[in-house]
């Protein structure tokens, strides 16, 4: 291990995880495809995908539990291959896996064995953690329900208070009570501690109020990676009365998210771009344009999610303010 | 100073090489495996001779075989695919990997010394005591030196390879098959393969004389290979290595 500083400290002031080009597969499934993240420092990067799209595979990448193909990955500058161990410090995370840890120790030898890898432990933290999520700290690991190990590593990954925040479908498995306790646990977290966050998870609504970066992961290829404010603001569902015979809007052609046909004659599309200009856009075809409404962090994941895009570089698929991340 | 710039500093504070060997020594102690390694020697030499030393093969035998079913014992549970919890702590992955092999051959030594104390100690009572001063200083060693030879042999599998077992096998049968083809299926043939295996794994310390001049040698050099090899094979990244691998057997393939 070379140094304690990072190996880009520009990037780790700005930007928290940065990954160039990062490439990887699985014999000749193609994981991830020359992946370009930015997640800015202090940020909560909602990472979005369908199963499979190499969200878990991007985490394990950043810790160097998997290593890529090619490409290089950063935590707060420190690259994650040469100084993984500086990279990994900085980290908590909250895996896919059940048992991040060893199935035989009970937890109480658990948490101390984890408290003795971070110097930052907070042991009171720690306590009032396994007590607010209810973690039996005398039964083995391995005897621990799914949501209960669950719960567990969410102990683990906040009491030493960590920098970086990686967070795999953090509330997967837990109960709808436990999860309103754990979110609102990890909002108290982020407002208590300056961390950046990067969260994988199919429930963006538990988020919603969290979360103020998206990024959506479809078959290895970050397809839109966008800021909240951006997004709210050139994202719009746009509900149209259309002529019959209407030839729709050349123009936009491009920045069309979905398309799905609402009440009557009316057609509800989802359209990148300044409100104005797509309101004009249609209207100069003989449309009408009977409402237009912002969509909700969770509306948007699903139509950016479900919808194979071709923006045709018009379309805002790598925007985000004051990062300086433009593709 | 801020709070957030001295939690930032104190998050770049890594685990190094001393301190991580003893949470691996802490850890194996938990596991409860260092134990039941003693418990299972113990019990092996009362069931052959009762509590009595016994200066012969059979004993740098039961050596021999604990180095590298310990070393198995060691990754329990833990195959490199399986090892995310380890290898996302804040150390080099170098570093865990060496740190575990390095506590788990100091547990193993020391379950050996305790059954040999043991041993000794009964021995001595049971009047042999004079046998037990004319055996060599190196035959003491040798010992030791058996089972840490087999252990780490048996550890540069266990470090790289999710079926190490079937590497050994693989690499055995491979050996015998280039160095000896003619009888490389005799052992399988009168179902006396372990019998085979230690005499391999027994040419190699040469247990047959040890104290000698050439075993001096022979063993710290064995020793100090078998370490470079695991650490070499540590800092390859499993992913590495199994990507170098494919690629090896395709071209093999292809040929």
């Amino acid at each position: 291990m070379s140094r304690d500083t990072p190996s880009d400290p520009s990037i780790g002031a700005e930007l928290a995880l940065v990954t160039r080009g990062i490439r990887k597969s699985f014999g000749r499934r193609i994981a991830l495809a020359d992946l370009d993240l930015r997640v800015p420092r202090g940020a909560i990067y909602v990472l979005v995908g369908p199963n499979g799209s190499g969200k878990t595979t991007l985490m394990r990448i950043l810790l160097d539990v998997v290593r890529a193909d090619s490409g290089v990955a950063t935590v707060l500058g420190f690259d994650s291959v040469k100084d993984g161990a500086y990279a990994r410090a900085a980290c908590g995370h909250v895996g896919e896996r059940r048992f991040a840890g060893y199935a035989w120790m009970k937890v109480r030898d658990l948490l101390a064995f984890q408290a003795s890898y971070r110097p930052t432990w907070d042991k009171a933290y720690a306590d009032a953690l396994t007590k607010e999520l209810d973690v039996r700290d005398h039964t083995t690991f391995g005897k621990l329900s799914k949501g209960e190990a669950r719960r567990l590593q969410l102990v683990m990954t906040l009491a030493h208070r960590p920098s970086v925040l990686l967070l795999d479908e953090p509330t997967d498995g837990l109960d709808p009570v436990m999860r309103d306790r754990a979110l609102r646990l990890l909002s108290r977290h982020l407002a208590e501690n300056e961390t950046s966050v990067l969260i994988s998870t199919h429930l963006v609504s538990e988020v919603e109020g969290l979360g103020d970066q998206l990024g959506v992961l479809r078959d290895g290829v970050l397809s839109t990676q966008i800021d909240r404010v951006t997004l709210r603001t050139t994202l719009h569902s746009y509900t149209i009365t259309a002529p019959i015979d209407w030839a729709g809007v050349p123009s936009l052609s491009g920045r069309i998210v979905s398309k799905y046909n609402g009440i009557g004659q009316q057609l509800v599309w989802i359209v990148w771009g300044d409100e104005r200009e797509v309101v004009g856009k249609v209207t100069a075809t003989g449309a009408t344009v009977r409402e237009v409404r912002q969509l909700s962090l969770e509306r948007a994941a699903v139509y950016l999610m479900s919808e194979r895009l071709d923006f045709s570089g018009t379309a805002p698929t790598s925007i985000i303010s004051g990062a300086g991340g433009g593709k | 100073m801020t709070a957030s710039s001295t939690r930032d500093q104190s998050q770049h504070r890594v685990v190094r090489f001393s301190r991580a060997v003893r949470l691996q020594l802490w850890l194996l102690w938990l596991s409860r495996r260092p134990v039941v390694l003693l418990a299972a020697m113990g019990a092996v030499e009362v069931l052959r001779r009762g509590l009595e030393l016994t200066l012969n093969l059979p004993i740098t035998l039961l050596v021999f075989f604990v180095g590298p079913i310990w070393a198995f014992a060691v990754w329990s549970g833990e195959p490199p695919s399986n090892r995310s919890y380890l290898w996302s702590q804040p150390a080099s992955r170098t570093d865990q990997s060496l740190a575990r092999v390095l506590a788990g051959l100091v547990w193993l030594l020391a379950a050996v010394v305790v059954v040999l104390a043991t041993a000794v100690v009964t021995g001595a009572f049971a009047g042999i005591w004079s046998e037990l001063k004319a055996v060599g200083f190196g035959f003491w060693v040798n010992l030791l030196v058996a089972p840490t030879i087999g252990y780490l042999m048996l550890s540069c599998l266990t470090v790289v390879f999710d079926r190490p077992g079937w590497w050994m096998l693989g690499i055995i049968l491979l050996r015998s098959v280039i160095w000896n083809p003619e009888s490389s299926f005799e052992p399988l043939g009168d179902f006396n393969i372990g019998h085979a295996l230690a005499g391999q794994i027994g040419r190699i310390s040469d247990p047959t004389k040890p104290g000698s001049p050439q075993w001096w040698i022979s063993w710290p050099l064995w020793v100090t290979v078998l370490w470079l090899l695991i650490w070499g094979l540590a800092r390859t990244h499993p992913d590495r290595l199994r990507s170098w691998l494919s690629e090896v057997v395709g071209r093999l393939s292809r040929t």
